[in-house]
């Protein structure tokens, strides 16, 4: 009975073997969507260029940090921290003018308030054209560092326009009178001065303060069925009382997926940065990231890593 | 339709192609090349007598041969496959009638049959550059205004060789486009704003045509005058800082991604790097936005541009294996708020153009459908950053008329034959072996036999057209089949392409595997495939993809009215709008699509309106609605005369209802809602505000304009419910559900269409292309993989 089953099997299957030997193999079975996937321009062309030689870092692999020291690119962004830490600094006294014309004005005195933003446009200017002339230097180092093309023509003689500009005819514009500048009050440029300058010191200060890069945390994981250990790391201080990471998503499968999880807010206990995560039943393996928000304002990253046991 | 072959005598592999839309034609396309020399045996199985799927259209020869669509066709300028195929297409023909003309002993294709001289004796002829793009933009007191962009022209046309040494479809490179255009928009955005502040000044143009007009130009091409001057006037308004410090953060943004070198390999300091810049431009942003709101738009752009680097950043998709597949569980929305766009943005039309292009905004089994955000990116990466010579392609007639009739005719020369009225009931799978599982038999309704004395049905026919010279002729489908070449007992009122009108003559066709066919290429519509018949559906991944993926009706309407654009009050440039309002979200001037018609001594209209919107709420599938059992009691073929007519009645009700209610959808829509357009199309004021009907060409009185809505009777207006018609949505987490045209799960099976894993998910011309090229690399192993352009894109 076996046998006769087995007969019937084998006879069955001949007419899809012999189909299966009419189609040829594809060359795969999908495509290369990661970064070393490439489009020819047609069956005569060479390969392209970035499919022969992958970049460093393109090749698929993660890279670990301390790579990341001897890295040009690092470096070049690291250098626009620096450049924007000193543009800070500068800032204080642009802010310090500021906040004088902010009490002037609510004082209902005008005339301090315009000498006050007279010295804060000049401060203004000053950081502008620095602004201005990192933009071009930065630039220009940083295409040298990355051995491409890079810098900007005429940067001299802009920036010279602009430092007369800016020391001479800037204010006197301001003052309204002639030109369209007359168009808005007083009242208006200087609030929007104001709150110009705010978010430039809090935005300067956010990425100046990446120089105290690197306060780790502490991760409680409580998951009952896998194996589980995690990192937190921020970037700065937080400015808020509770920072949060409002969800971790990670690849199940090859599938992006969100961890199913209750993520605590993250508190300082004895001096240490801490975060509570309870997994859900229905977490899958694997690793998990989400970025640490500080307000809307992201301040670090938070890892998950879970394992069958 | 049988033609003769310049094959070889060898065995030849019998191909029986499904259907004959862009995925199945394509295939017979590859398949049937003169480099295979005849190596396949291609025939092409069709529901009814027309050809192009969801693209097909009609002819409308009682009413001044008027074109009549299913929806709204445009070419993109990305399409780089489709435009290959197309202008092969054209080449060919044109090849093929030279060849003709040689002596018969130098010809390389002696015994095939010649072509037809096409309409178009050139692809650059049937089509032309449209560089404009527009979205419906609702105003805070409800009205609706139109926000259209300009879009430069680029280097080189779509179908052109790519350049050799350089990729362009990797994320790094988009990246550095999107810097670039951040940076110019946000220039851009500053300098408007700087500009004192006061709306409506002199000159003013829209914000994103001036920094298109820019194009990529560099930060330091402008002139150090024009640059200062315009630092000055940001001064005035008090964003100078904030620019020059988001400016110069784009600037190391650019120069990281134009760089020979990889992104950081710390990532998190590049993501640190990003969010402070992101959040600069937000907070800038609201500033410029308070100063001049006429510049929204082109902030939420910004907004949108600057979220997806983020996004593309902060989700590590630049070294993930799956490309932006990664984030094809996620809804495009929900993605990009997760990192961080405005609410503002979300809800901008301009995302809601995107939506409403993949019909996207419409609802599923009781919710939203969303788009796939990993597809979303990937669409709006090759539209805007890797389209030639124009944004969007135009013809200057049907789809049908431009694309499938040279194709058919080419594809019978080549020695491709046609099975015209052959419906597909089912499929049966032999799977007693199950490494070589394989489909034993197809089963066809054959919907109408031919009149005695034909061996095959000719589908086009020669209309005549206005704007031809020489009274030149155009080879084009009719709206109905020609019943004179049929059986004379056919009846005449039948439309074949019912949903559910599934009468036969005669017994099912079967065909056999290895008798009559050997590979099987399944290139129906998704929705069809679930009505089949036998137990294909019920293999496991036929079954989980059927699941998981979701299709919807769609609607259109065509109206030509007496008046110029200008007059109906529509000032710009000739579009295709999107984000407008429902029923009808899509609206495009066709009016360069008259001269294709021939409206003779009536008047001819002085323009010409496509509308179409997705029809979830009527339209439901088929097999769901209450005249589905009529439908399969008539496929059976086991009822009576009379049981026979009662349920052509039942069915005839319920289609006639669905007409009516998407007729009064489309009348109320021009009564209600196109004022917010066509400001002088209306008449009467207030509640009798409503359309001016008598600006409708009246084929049925156009001597005696109709004032009321009976005038709208004598336009076009349809849903395309025909299983096989409805629209492919790339709902998340669908994707992975998709089946490819590589897989040979089952040995002599292959699938085409805009629904499979083509490498690009989304239902349009250029993903059924690119299946039907990737099917027959799967049953030729041509053309190579590497040639399929963008089938590798991240």
């Amino acid at each position: 009975m076996a046998a006769s089953r087995e007969s019937k099997k084998k006879t069955a299957s001949q007419p899809g073997a012999a189909l299966r030997r009419l189609r040829p193999k594809a060359e795969r079975t999908g495509p290369k969507r990661g970064p070393q996937g490439y489009v020819k321009a047609d069956a005569a062309a060479p390969e392209p260029q970035a499919s022969r030689t992958p970049p460093p870092g393109a090749d698929g692999k993660r890279r670990r940090n301390t790579d990341a020291v001897e890295d040009a690119v690092t470096r070049a962004v690291k250098l626009g921290y620096q450049v924007a830490e000193e543009q800070m600094h500068k800032s204080k006294a642009a802010a310090e003018s500021l906040q004088k014309a902010s009490a002037a004005l609510g004082r209902g005195d005008p005339g301090e308030a315009f000498a006050q933003t007279l010295h804060t446009a000049k401060a203004v200017g000053d950081m502008a054209t620095h602004l201005v002339e990192n933009a071009s230097s930065n630039t220009q180092l940083l295409a040298q560092a990355l051995g491409g093309e890079g810098g900007a023509s005429d940067w001299t003689a802009l920036i010279a326009r602009l430092r007369e500009l800016l020391a001479g005819k800037v204010p006197g514009t301001v003052t309204g009178g002639e030109g369209d500048a007359g168009r808005l009050s007083w009242d208006v440029l200087l609030q929007q001065y104001l709150d110009t300058m705010r978010s430039v010191s809090q935005s300067l200060g956010g990425v100046g303060g990446s120089a105290k890069a690197g306060q780790a945390g502490r991760v409680l994981v409580v998951c009952d069925r896998m194996a589980a250990s995690g990192s937190l790391a921020l970037s700065r201080k937080p400015t808020t009382e509770a920072p949060s990471c409002d969800g971790l998503v990670g690849k199940v499968d090859g599938k992006s997926q969100l961890l199913d999880a209750q993520i605590s807010a993250i508190a300082e206990t004895g001096g240490v940065w801490e975060v509570t995560v309870k997994v859900g039943r229905g977490a899958a393996p694997g690793v998990y990231r989400g970025v640490v928000l500080d307000g809307d304002t992201p301040a670090g990253l938070l890892e998950l890593t879970l394992r069958k046991v | 339709m049988a033609a003769a072959s310049g094959g070889s005598t060898r065995s030849r592999t019998k191909v029986a192609i499904v259907g004959g839309g862009v995925g199945g034609l394509t295939t017979a396309f590859e398949l049937s090349r003169p480099e295979h020399q005849g190596r396949f045996d291609v025939t092409v199985y069709q529901l009814g007598w027309r050809l192009g799927g969801k693209g097909a259209s009609g002819r409308n020869l009682e009413r001044a041969n008027r074109i009549e669509e299913h929806g709204l066709h445009v070419w993109m300028g990305f399409y780089e496959n489709a435009f290959r195929m197309l202008r092969e297409t054209y080449s060919e023909i044109a090849e093929r009638r030279a060849d003709a003309r040689r002596p018969k002993s130098r010809r390389r294709f002696p015994d095939a049959p010649v072509p037809p001289e096409p309409f178009f004796d050139d692809w650059r002829d049937a089509f032309f550059a449209d560089p404009h793009i527009a979205v419906g933009s609702p105003a805070p007191d409800g009205t609706w205004d139109a926000w259209t962009a300009w879009f430069p022209p680029t280097p080189g046309l779509p179908g052109d060789p790519l350049e050799g040494d350089a990729n362009p479809f990797t994320l790094k490179n988009y990246l550095a486009r999107a810097v670039v255009l951040l940076r110019t928009l946000m220039f851009s955005t500053l300098r408007t704003a700087g500009e004192g502040g006061a709306p409506g000044h002199a000159g003013a143009r829209s914000a994103l045509d001036q920094a298109l007009d820019d194009g990529e130009a560099e930060f330091a091409r402008l002139t150090p005058r024009l640059l200062v001057d315009t630092l000055t006037r940001l001064l005035r308004v008090g964003v100078l800082t904030t620019a020059a410090g988001v400016l110069q953060g784009a600037l190391i943004l650019e120069t990281l991604l134009k760089g020979r070198t990889a992104l950081p390999s710390d990532r998190f300091v590049f993501l640190e790097f990003l969010d402070a810049l992101a959040a600069n431009v937000r907070r800038q942003l609201e500033d410029v936005v308070r100063i001049d709101p006429r510049l929204r738009r082109k902030t939420e752009i910004i907004d949108l541009v600057m979220t997806s680097i983020v996004g593309i950043v902060r989700d590590d998709l630049l070294f993930d294996e799956d490309g932006l597949d990664a984030i094809d569980e996620f809804d495009a929305r929900d993605w990009l708020e997760r990192h961080g766009a405005t609410h503002a943005s979300l809800a901008s039309p301009i995302l809601k153009g995107l939506y409403d292009m993949a019909f996207a905004d419409t609802r599923v089994d009781g919710r939203p459908s969303g788009l796939a955000a990993g597809q979303a990116l990937r669409c709006a990466m090759r539209m805007f950053y890797t389209y030639r010579g124009a944004l969007f392609w135009r013809m200057r007639s049907s789809l049908a008329d431009v694309v499938f009739a040279p194709m058919y005719q080419l594809l019978v020369a080549r020695g491709v034959r046609f099975e015209f009225f052959h419906r597909l009931d089912g499929i049966e799978v032999d799977t007693a072996d199950a490494g070589n599982v394989y489909v034993k038999e197809l089963v066809f309704g054959r919907q109408a036999a031919l009149r005695r004395g034909r061996t095959a049905y000719e589908p086009l026919v020669d209309v005549s057209v206005g704007g031809a010279p020489d009274g030149r002729r155009m080879p084009a489908w009719p709206s109905k089949p020609d019943f004179d070449q049929l059986a004379p007992d056919t009846d005449r009122d039948r439309d074949f392409e019912s949903a559910w009108d599934r009468r036969s003559v005669g017994a099912p066709v079967r065909l056999q595997a290895g008798r009559d066919f050997h590979m099987a290429v399944l290139a129906v519509g998704l929705g069809a495939i679930r009505c089949l018949d036998g137990n294909l559906v019920a293999q496991p991944r036929w079954a989980a993809m059927l699941r998981h993926m979701k299709t919807v009706a769609t609607q259109a309407a065509q109206i030509w009215m007496r008046k110029e654009m200008p007059a109906l009050g529509w000032r710009d440039p000739p579009v295709t709008l999107s984000g407008f309002e429902e029923p009808f979200d899509t609206w495009a001037d066709m009016t360069h699509i008259v001269p294709a018609e021939n409206w003779g001594p009536q008047p001819v209209p002085r323009s010409l309106a496509y509308f179409c919107g997705a029809c979830d709420d009527l339209a439901h599938p088929v097999d769901e609605t209450e005249a589905w059992a009529q439908a399969k009691a008539l496929q059976s073929g086991r009822l009576g005369a009379a049981a026979t007519a009662k349920a052509l009645e039942e069915i005839r009700r319920h289609e006639r209802a669905l007409h009516d209610q998407i007729r009064e959808q489309a009348v109320t829509f021009l009564d209600e809602k196109i004022g917010a357009l066509w400001p002088d199309a209306m008449m009467g004021t207030g509640k009798d505000r409503s359309f001016d009907w008598s600006l409708l060409v009246d084929s049925d009185r156009p001597d005696e304009p109709r004032y009321d809505r009976s005038a709208f009777d004598s336009q076009f207006w349809c849903v395309a419910l025909q299983p096989s018609d409805r629209y492919v949505l790339t709902v998340p987490g669908s994707s992975a559900f998709r089946l490819s045209p590589l897989d040979d799960g089952i040995v002599n099976l292959t699938v085409a269409g805009d629904w499979t894993a083509c490498g690009f998910h989304g239902g349009c011309i250029e993903a059924a292309v690119m299946s039907g090229r990737l099917a027959a690399h799967s049953l030729s192993g041509f053309p190579a993989l590497s040639d399929i352009v963008g089938f590798d894109h991240p």
